[in-house]
Order: C-alpha cells, then sequence, then structure tokens
C-alpha cells in the first residue's frame, strides 16, 4: 500500500508532463507565423553564400590551409552554419527582459525547475525554428554545393553527439549570460559582446586552426570551442582514435562545468534579486 | 530659399532626437559599443582571410577595407539622416499618416525625421577611421578629379542606400502590410557588398549591380578610384549617378503612393 503511494506520487511528480507542454508550447508559437521563419531563413542563407563566395576565392589562390582543401572547407561552411542555427533559437532575450522587468518572480512562483522549464522551450523552438533551417542548409549543402559526408557511419553518430553536447553548451552559456542581467540591468550589450565572441572563439568565423597561434591558444581554453570546432573535427574526420575521445570527453567536462557554475551563480542570483515591483 | 528653409527644419527636428536619446546616456552607449562590435567581427573576419593569401579575386587587404569602409559609412549614415522611413508602413496602414499629410511640411520630410538612430555613431565612427587609414597605407595618387569623384560618390551613395531602403517601405501603399519584411530582407544583402564583386559568380554580380545596386556604394567606386580593372570601367564612371537616379524613381513611387492613399477611414 505504502509502495505504490509512493510510486503514484513519483509519477505525478515526475516533470514529464509539464515541461513537455511547455515544450509544444514553443513549437505552437514558431508555426504560428511561418512568413517571419521563411524570411529569417532566406536571410541567414544569404550571409552563408557571402562567407561561401569569399572562401571560395581565397582556396583559388591558396589550395590548402592549415590541413583544409576546398572541399573540406564547403562542409565546414554549411554544416557549421546548419549548427548555429539550431544553436541560435534561444531564448536569452525574454528571459533578460524577464529579469530587467521582474516578472521573473511570477515565474520563480510557478511549480517547476525555472532552468528546467527555459530548456524545455529553448529545445521546443530548437525542435521547429533551428530544425527547419538547419535541415534546409544541409540540404543545400548535400544538392547544390555537393559537400562531403562524415568519412564513416561511427564518425556520423559521434558527430551528432558532439551536436548534442555542443547544444548543452550553448544553453548553459546563453542561462549564464542572461543571469548576469541580474546585476547589470542591461541585456543588448551583453547579447552583441556575446554574440561576436562566440562567434569567433567556437570556429563560427573561421576554423580554429586559421586564426593566429595566440587567438587559438584563448579559443582552446574556452568552452565556445565546443560548439562548432569540435563537432566539426567528428565531422570531417580529422580527429583519430585518442584526439577523438578527448575532444568529446573535453565537451563533456564544459558541460559539467558550466553546469556547476550555473547552479553557484543562480542561488548568487536569487540573493542579489532587486526586481521591480508590480 | 525653400531649401534652406527646409534644411533648417529638418536639422531642429533632428537635434530634438539628439536631446531625448541623451536623456539615456548608459543606453546609448551600450547600444553604440555594440554596434562597433558587429563591425569589428567583419574586420577580423577580412584579418583571417587574408592572413591566407595575400589578395583576393584581385583585392588586397586595405583596398578590400577601403571598399568595406565606404558601405559602413553610409550605412552608419542611413540611420542618422533618415531612419524614420522605418515607421512608414505602419503609418501608412494605421491611417497616421494623415497627421503628416495636414501639417505644412512636405511628408517626405516629416518622416525621415520621426525617428534618429543614434546608435550608428560607433559604426560612423570606426567606419571613417577605417577610411582615413586605408588612404593613409594605399597613398592613392589622386588629382582634382579623383577627388571630386571621390565627394560625388560619398553624396551618391547616401541617396543610393537610403533610396534603396525607402523603396520596398512604399510597397506599403499598395499592400498595406505594416512590416518592414522586405528591407529587413535587403539588409543582409548589404553583406554582399561588403566585399570584392569580383569574389562573385556572375548572377550575384549581375543582382548586385542592376538589381539591388549595392555596388555601385562600394565596389565600382573602389574600382575606379584605386585603379581596379573592370570588365565594363564605363559602370565604374557611372556610379555617382546611380544615387540620383534610384532616388528620382523612389520619389516618383512615393508621390503615387501618396494620390493612392486613401487612409484608413477612423
Amino acid at each position: 500500500m505504502m509502495m505504490t503511494d509512493l510510486l503514484i506520487d513519483a509519477v505525478r511528480r515526475a516533470p514529464r508532463p509539464k515541461y513537455l507542454a511547455l515544450l509544444l508550447m514553443q513549437i505552437q508559437q514558431a508555426i504560428a507565423y511561418p512568413a517571419g521563419t521563411l524570411i529569417d531563413m532566406l536571410a541567414s542563407l544569404l550571409s552563408i553564400a557571402t562567407v561561401y563566395y569569399l572562401w571560395r576565392a581565397v582556396f583559388a589562390a591558396q589550395p590548402q590551409i592549415e590541413g583544409f582543401d576546398w572541399r573540406a572547407m564547403q562542409a565546414y561552411i554549411l554544416v557549421s552554419n546548419a549548427i548555429f542555427a539550431l544553436l541560435g533559437a534561444t531564448s536569452t532575450r525574454a528571459m533578460m527582459n524577464s529579469i530587467r522587468m521582474g516578472a521573473i518572480a511570477t515565474d520563480l512562483l510557478r511549480p517547476y525547475s525555472y532552468i528546467g522549464a527555459q530548456f524545455a522551450q529553448v529545445l521546443g523552438r530548437a525542435a521547429t525554428l533551428g530544425a527547419f533551417s538547419s535541415a534546409a542548409t544541409v540540404l543545400i549543402g548535400f544538392v547544390l554545393v555537393g559537400m562531403p559526408a562524415p568519412p564513416t557511419l561511427a564518425a556520423a553518430g559521434l558527430f551528432l553527439l558532439s551536436v548534442g553536447l555542443s547544444f548543452l553548451i550553448s544553453f548553459l552559456l546563453n542561462f549564464l549570460l542572461a543571469l548576469l542581467c541580474f546585476w547589470t540591468k542591461d541585456s543588448e550589450g551583453l547579447l552583441w559582446a556575446h554574440g561576436v565572441i562566440t562567434f569567433i572563439f567556437s570556429g563560427g568565423m573561421a576554423p580554429l586552426h586559421f586564426l593566429p597561434y595566440w587567438l587559438q591558444s584563448v579559443a582552446f581554453a574556452l568552452p565556445f570551442q565546443g560548439m562548432i570546432h569540435t563537432p566539426l573535427l567528428i565531422y570531417l574526420g580529422a580527429a583519430r582514435e585518442p584526439e577523438l575521445w578527448a575532444a568529446l570527453l573535453l565537451q563533456a567536462l564544459w558541460v559539467l562545468i558550466l553546469c556547476v557554475l550555473v547552479h553557484l551563480l543562480w542561488a548568487r542570483a536569487l540573493r542579489a534579486a532587486d526586481l521591480p515591483g508590480g | 530659399m525653400r531649401l534652406r528653409h527646409h534644411l533648417r527644419i529638418y536639422l531642429r527636428l533632428q537635434l530634438l532626437h539628439l536631446r531625448v536619446a541623451l536623456e539615456y546616456p548608459a543606453n546609448f552607449w551600450i547600444a553604440s559599443v555594440a554596434m562597433l562590435i558587429g563591425e569589428i567581427t567583419t574586420i577580423a573576419f577580412m584579418w583571417v582571410l587574408f592572413s591566407h593569401v595575400p589578395q583576393i579575386a584581385g583585392w588586397r587587404f586595405w583596398e578590400a577595407l577601403f571598399l568595406y569602409a565606404l558601405i559602413a559609412l553610409q550605412t552608419a549614415l542611413g540611420g542618422f539622416l533618415c531612419s524614420g522611413f522605418w515607421n512608414i508602413p505602419h503609418y501608412i496602414r494605421s491611417g497616421q499618416l494623415d497627421q503628416v499629410l495636414v501639417r505644412p511640411l512636405a511628408p517626405l520630410l516629416q518622416m525621415a525625421t520621426l525617428h534618429l538612430d543614434l546608435r550608428n555613431i560607433g559604426r560612423l565612427g570606426i567606419s571613417i577611421a577605417i577610411l582615413g587609414q586605408a588612404i593613409l597605407k594605399l597613398q592613392p595618387a589622386w588629382g582634382i578629379w579623383q577627388l571630386a569623384f571621390f565627394v560625388e560618390t560619398l553624396l551618391g551613395s547616401t541617396l543610393l542606400l537610403n533610396s534603396l531602403f525607402f523603396l520596398p517601405r512604399c510597397l506599403a501603399f499598395w499592400t498595406l502590410s505594416d512590416t518592414n519584411n522586405i528591407a529587413d530582407w535587403l539588409w543582409n544583402v548589404i553583406d554582399f557588398a561588403k566585399y570584392p564583386l569580383s569574389a562573385y559568380t556572375r548572377p550575384i554580380q549581375f543582382v548586385l549591380t542592376w538589381l539591388i545596386p549595392l555596388a555601385f556604394i562600394s565596389y565600382y567606386p573602389a574600382a575606379v578610384l584605386l585603379g581596379k580593372p573592370l570588365a565594363q570601367p564605363w559602370l565604374g564612371y557611372l556610379a555617382p549617378l546611380a544615387g540620383p537616379v534610384v532616388a528620382l524613381i523612389a520619389l516618383a513611387v512615393w508621390r503615387r503612393g501618396l494620390r493612392r492613399y486613401q487612409s484608413s477611414g477612423h
């Protein structure tokens, strides 16, 4: 009797339904405005095209750069942008605004873990807006550009695992960033600075090995490398056995470190919270 | 006489926005720095590109930066001069344009001064700095004709860029849609104009020359001023004229739109 009561209670407490509901809500929202989504996607395809032609001109003059040939670079440009599309569907701005305006107070009263709810929402957006844009980019890569696929099926699998870890790193970094709003009260400046730092140090701007040496050493000491550099290393089959596991392990380690940081900062943020009432 | 009168009113209205913006100095500076960071990313990208090859599609690093600074300068100026145009679709759809039409001042002037995007100051600063630095590095042998061409290009480009972004907003007279989708999308096309046109395929070159003529702001004038070979040199020499031509088209569309305008019937 006691056992079944406990079990029923456990099921009732299980987080699945309410987080799933949040996730589905985001999906509904994304689907409600297809025109905006389409325009965003066309815009991102334009910027991919600029970068693509510039690198093509570079590789026409210099067929081999740091172990990359033009075919590998084609895959790098398209796949890195596909990953960015997936990571870009964040709710950081909304979270920052709710901290600045004080609306977060109501969210904190709700019967769910705030971090869990945020994650469910970001996942929902990534599964619609992100996945759509991402799939379109990859499709263009394979059909129009003829970019190479991962060398083996195992590499493809590990690549997907690495993208998963990349997604976690991106989410945690964005969450940390939004928490800074408790102290700075400004969101725009933080978002822009974060965007640029991510773009350069993740490998989104160019493969990290293309950067000058001093900048590389900075990049390899930071978590951003796990967002683009590591998955692409695996996709291109550039990492050999031991190196490959080390790269994945490093990604996982950063997820762990960021989790701890979020935990610590979250507790401090709530103490520092000085929210406008209303 | 009338021109001076209009200029004076324009300046007074814009100064008003300046005073409003300076009421919130922190916001102003943060946003300015943010825009500056955006430009720095582009420069960093070019720097990495050129660290592996001496030239891209026939252009060296500082030549490419000169080209980039020309378009960056115009996008910054656009924010200062007439970012109020952003409101056009909304004013048409909601019928707010009525207010503008009954006032004794040219509607176009009123729309231009509805808003002032001061955040562009960071972008303006860095584009002028890079333009100056590029000229110092390249030491182009400019005579009086080249200097005149340079000044004409800057003026013509201002007309060109602002007219290009003005045109899709005027479509609201016909579509009655209050979004800026097309203009926002066009904003992304500017990315192409930041780099030498010779790096792109023929269709893209064609689009940027004849359909969305952004190449007349950066690529063609830079090629003429830096003595770069052009497939059709006359396109380069005509660059300062592209602005006035598109501006006249834009003005004609605006006039037709105004005649068509029927308000929202409130």
